[in-house]
């Protein structure tokens, strides 16, 4: 079962992004609620995939994103954010973010988008 | 007088607020009555989402609610039991909601003269809250609902 951790200072988003990972046969094995604790657990639990939002509190997505790539070229990150700005996503291409999702989101769109990656 | 392009596009922001429920509630919202213009005052429930914009035209959107709507509109979209949430829950379901439409918003309306960045979002709490302007500043407000939710989306230019 692929492990998936889930960076959003939204507990609601943590709930909806839950419920579509487990349906699909994906295990949680983080709630990361800024960056700072996105990169704690990424070196704690080791996910296959993590799913970060770009907008939080004390450590923004993107600049765990570069972290996360720095500790661990290997990682899978998929973007989830409500701003779609296009400098936002180039920054995120540049770091290798592997997908740009824009809220809102669906259990199609989640879904799709991890098997673009696998 | 305000130009075509000045206009404050109401609808955009309607439409991302019936874009956003439907895909993250499958709810289908209706508008409910014509849209407000210019209103001094509304009615807003108990629980606002609210963001402010900034831009050319510095402005506020807020999306409120009754407390029974917003935790009927979070269970369709956790799928947890409307009487299990609690208040941060509303309050986080709402302030997420915001910021979606607002993002949405944000998108399409890049490049224009109403282009805006973004505050964090916030919530306002309270039994019969209302919202007040001077008189004619520049808003909107509409009134949507699917079943028993009832929804208002009021954007405030100032």
């Amino acid at each position: 079962m692929k492990k998936v951790l889930i960076v959003d200072d939204s507990p609601m988003i943590h709930t909806m992004l839950r419920k579509t990972l487990v349906r699909n046969g994906y295990e949680v094995c983080g709630d990361a609620h800024n960056g700072r604790e996105a990169i704690e657990l990424y070196q704690k639990a080791s996910p296959d995939l993590v799913f970060m939002d770009v907008t939080m509190p004390v450590m923004d997505g993107l600049t765990a994103a570069r972290q996360i790539r720095e500790l661990d070229r290997q990682a899978r990150i998929i973007m989830l954010t409500a701003m779609g700005d296009e400098e936002i996503i180039a920054e995120a291409k540049d770091i290798g973010v592997a997908i740009f999702l824009k809220k809102p989101f669906d259990d199609y769109k989640i879904v799709s988008a991890i098997s673009k990656i696998e | 007088m305000a130009t075509a392009e000045t206009e404050l596009p109401g609808d955009v922001f309607v439409d991302a607020l019936r874009e956003t429920v439907a895909t993250m509630a499958g709810l289908t919202l209706e508008q409910k009555g014509p849209p407000s213009e210019n209103e001094a005052s509304c009615d807003c429930g108990q629980i606002t989402g609210a963001m402010g914009m900034f831009g050319a035209k510095n402005g506020y959107l807020l999306i409120a609610a009754e407390q029974e709507s917003v935790a009927e509109l979070v269970m369709f979209m956790t799928g947890i039991e409307a009487t299990d949430l609690t208040e941060n829950d509303l309050c986080d379901g709402m302030m997420e909601l915001v910021n979606m439409v607002a993002g949405a918003v944000r998108k399409k309306l890049a490049g224009s003269d109403r282009a805006f960045d973004l505050s964090s979002p916030w919530a306002i709490i309270g039994l019969k809250t209302r919202i007040v302007t001077k008189q004619r500043v520049d808003s909107y407000s509409a009134r949507l609902q699917a079943g028993s939710i009832q929804l208002i989306i009021k954007i405030i230019y100032v």
